[in-house]
């Protein structure tokens, strides 16, 4: 047997074997599992409007707000996962979104027209990025983004937005956004959206191709494909994701300071990206969610006694599932789901 | 002439604690190939132990020191055998799992009410205030500093000689190369890991100590060094001692040369660490090369 046959064996089995882990396809669905889903689609509509209402006693809508945006930025973190990357600049990335709104805010243009624009400015950061990715693997990368990310905390970031609490750049709301539950609406249909993006994507040639390059880089290449192609799309589609949920932290927060970008939180997203586990779409937002709204809601329910314990929690669950579950929420999700289905192991 | 002289003398001192804090970086790196990020968090939460004890319980300062770093080590030993253990052969989800704790561990001080951790505590030492005044830089150095520079000399020395001339030394190396083939010549490498986990979070406890009196005992600024103690480690290549330092010193003096010479160029100190880290993650570990001076000096190391 030839080299590229073997080759072409081997990158056959890990496709397989990753697609494996998948759920089937709609069109491939039997009734019991076409019931479950119909099911569970309807209670996750119902559950993105009525939630706001549902959690008003425990909490404002402003904390469901930013488990959405937190959950953006994990996506994004887990988006790296699908070539075998860390990433630690999300938090830079996100801070550039900020940025990003400011300067087009002062220029009078529309917030409608800052979204595109933003997401469209993220891809030269990002290619900033990718060119560590092309260069440097797994921990290596992962540093060199840390460095990125402080390097422009502490040199554009604390210059560009003040370290006096960013006061002295405010955001401004339109007015069809004036309350929270505007934003969080507005939030939740762009996260579907970029969800679906993703999902398909995974589900795409792309995605298979992707797994394929994180399985084995060399084998990738030897059959004729880019490496650094795909490599740079997955670093700017993460890199778009952050900067447009730093876009939605500054339209929610309305002001915001530099110190927010200090990397020590970008660790915290790596290891909720973890719990979600590294290269999901939903166990990425499951995480996002409930890591970034719960202190918020902890913090109401205990009349601001309970306050600095999510980062704790945070990571001894994170510690817990590298240990006994590496596939995090989504292994376990993807588990419960297919029992719910009835799909055999 | 004293201006550079005080200029020099601020950057020894810089590179000393970073050189510290990256030696037992080293340690770990050299002896079982996982990088250890929580050596800063671990050294953080020893030190607001040794603090709570000696401020707050009122006991003596060496007793609580030493109480400070054998916990550091029973964490270090801990941590070897429920995490490192459990993850053996797996080093990239080792060093994930560093992460985690480093996490854990910085954000374990905030929980505790009367540690009062958002400020820089003050950390009685027996020599804080007393100094010696070197007269041409015109700079006062403080013995708390001249401890840290001598205590960090033997460190080196004492790593250097432990992972050359010394039976445990070889033992490590053997089992950072080969774990089954020392396990067949009779070393124990369990042993041998849990002995690296405990003596290098002990190091990073008694790093601690040694930089609270200097620099407060301060959560954010104490982690933010390991950032700095990163880069100067990956210098060194992550195995080499020598070079660690070396761009320890390099790094404090360019920082100290910049706040010195350059007071307008804001934000050019604290950039330093991280082009330094670009420059060197670009040119010693892309596409596989090991050191920026060849492979030779990773094989002295």
């Amino acid at each position: 047997m030839s080299v590229a046959t073997e080759l072409r064996a081997d990158l056959k089995a890990a496709v397989v074997a990753s697609t494996d882990v998948m759920l089937p396809l709609p069109g491939r669905l039997r009734p019991r599992a076409l019931i479950a889903r119909t099911f569970g689609f309807a209670l996750l509509v119902v559950g993105i409007f009525t939630m706001p209402s549902l959690l008003s006693r425990a909490g404002p809508t402003y904390a469901l707000a930013v488990g959405v945006i937190v959950a953006m930025a994990v996506l994004s973190v887990s988006v790296l996962g699908w070539i075998g990357e860390i990433s630690m600049a999300t938090l830079a990335q996100m801070g550039m979104g900020v940025v990003i709104l400011n300067y087009l805010q002062r220029h009078g243009v529309a917030f409608a027209a800052i979204v595109p624009i933003a997401v469209l400015a993220s891809i030269p950061v990002s290619l900033v990025l990718g060119v560590f990715a092309l260069r440097l693997r797994g921990v290596y990368f992962a540093i060199a983004t840390l460095a990125f990310a402080t390097l422009a905390q502490k040199s554009f970031f604390s210059s560009y937005l003040g370290t006096e609490g960013g006061f002295e750049k405010p955001l401004v709301r339109p007015s069809y956004l004036a309350s929270d539950k505007h934003v969080y609406y507005l939030e939740v249909g762009t996260l579907v959206v970029v969800a679906v993006i993703c999902y398909l994507i995974l589900r795409s040639p792309i995605g298979t191709r992707l797994t394929a390059l994180r399985d084995s880089e060399m084998a990738f290449a030897v059959l004729g494909h880019s490496p650094a192609r795909y490599k740079l799309f997955t670093v700017c589609l993460s890199g778009a994701i952050a900067t447009l949920a730093g876009t939605y932290y500054g339209i929610l927060q309305q002001v915001v300071p530099s110190n927010y970008f200090a990397p020590g939180l970008a660790i915290a997203y790596f290891a909720y990206g973890v719990v979600g586990g590294l290269g999901s779409v939903g166990g990425a937002i499951a995480a996002g969610l409930v890591f970034g709204s719960t202190p918020r809601y902890l913090e109401t329910l205990s009349h601001g006694k309970l306050v600095g314990y999510d980062l704790f929690f945070a990571a001894a669950v994170a510690l817990i599932i590298i240990l006994w579950v590496p596939g995090g929420i989504a292994a376990l999700g993807r588990r419960i789901w297919r029992r719910i289905e009835g799909v055999p192991r | 002439m004293g201006r550079l002289l005080q200029t020099l003398i601020i950057g020894v001192d810089n590179g000393a604690f970073y050189s510290l804090i990256a030696l037992g970086m080293v340690l770990v790196y050299r002896t079982t190939g996982v990088l250890n990020i929580a050596h800063g968090g671990v050294g953080v939460l020893c030190g607001f132990i040794a603090w709570d004890l000696i401020t707050l319980r009122h006991w003596p300062y060496y007793l609580g020191v030493a109480a400070g770093i054998v916990v550091a080590i029973l964490l270090g030993l801990a941590f070897e055998r429920v995490v490192i253990r459990h993850l053996a052969g797996r080093p990239d989800l080792q060093t994930v799992s560093t992460l985690a704790l480093f996490l854990l561990t910085q954000s374990a001080v905030f929980l505790v009410p009367w540690w009062g951790n958002t400020w820089g505590q003050l950390f009685p030492s027996p020599l804080l205030g007393h100094g010696v005044h070197i007269p041409v830089a015109n700079y006062s150095i403080s013995w708390d500093q001249i401890v840290l520079l001598i205590v960090g000399v033997l460190i080196f020395a004492g790593l250097w000689f432990l992972l050359r001339r010394t039976r445990l030394g070889m033992a490590m190396r053997a089992v950072s190369d080969d774990a089954t083939a020392a396990r067949i010549m009779g070393v124990p490498p369990n042993r041998v890991s849990a002995t690296v986990w405990g003596m290098a979070f002990g190091l990073s406890g008694l790093t601690t100590m040694l930089l609270a009196p200097i620099l407060f005992l301060d959560n954010t600024s104490l982690t933010g060094l390991t950032l700095k103690a990163l880069t100067v480690s990956f210098i060194g290549g992550l195995v080499s001692l020598p070079l660690t330092v070396a761009g320890a010193m390099l790094l404090g003096g360019l920082e100290a040369y910049s706040q010195t010479y350059a007071p307008n160029a804001t934000g050019l100190s604290d950039a330093w660490p991280f082009i330094l880290l670009v420059i060197v993650l670009l040119l010693r570990f892309a596409r596989g090369r090991n050191s920026l001076f060849g492979d030779t000096a990773v094989a002295r190391a």
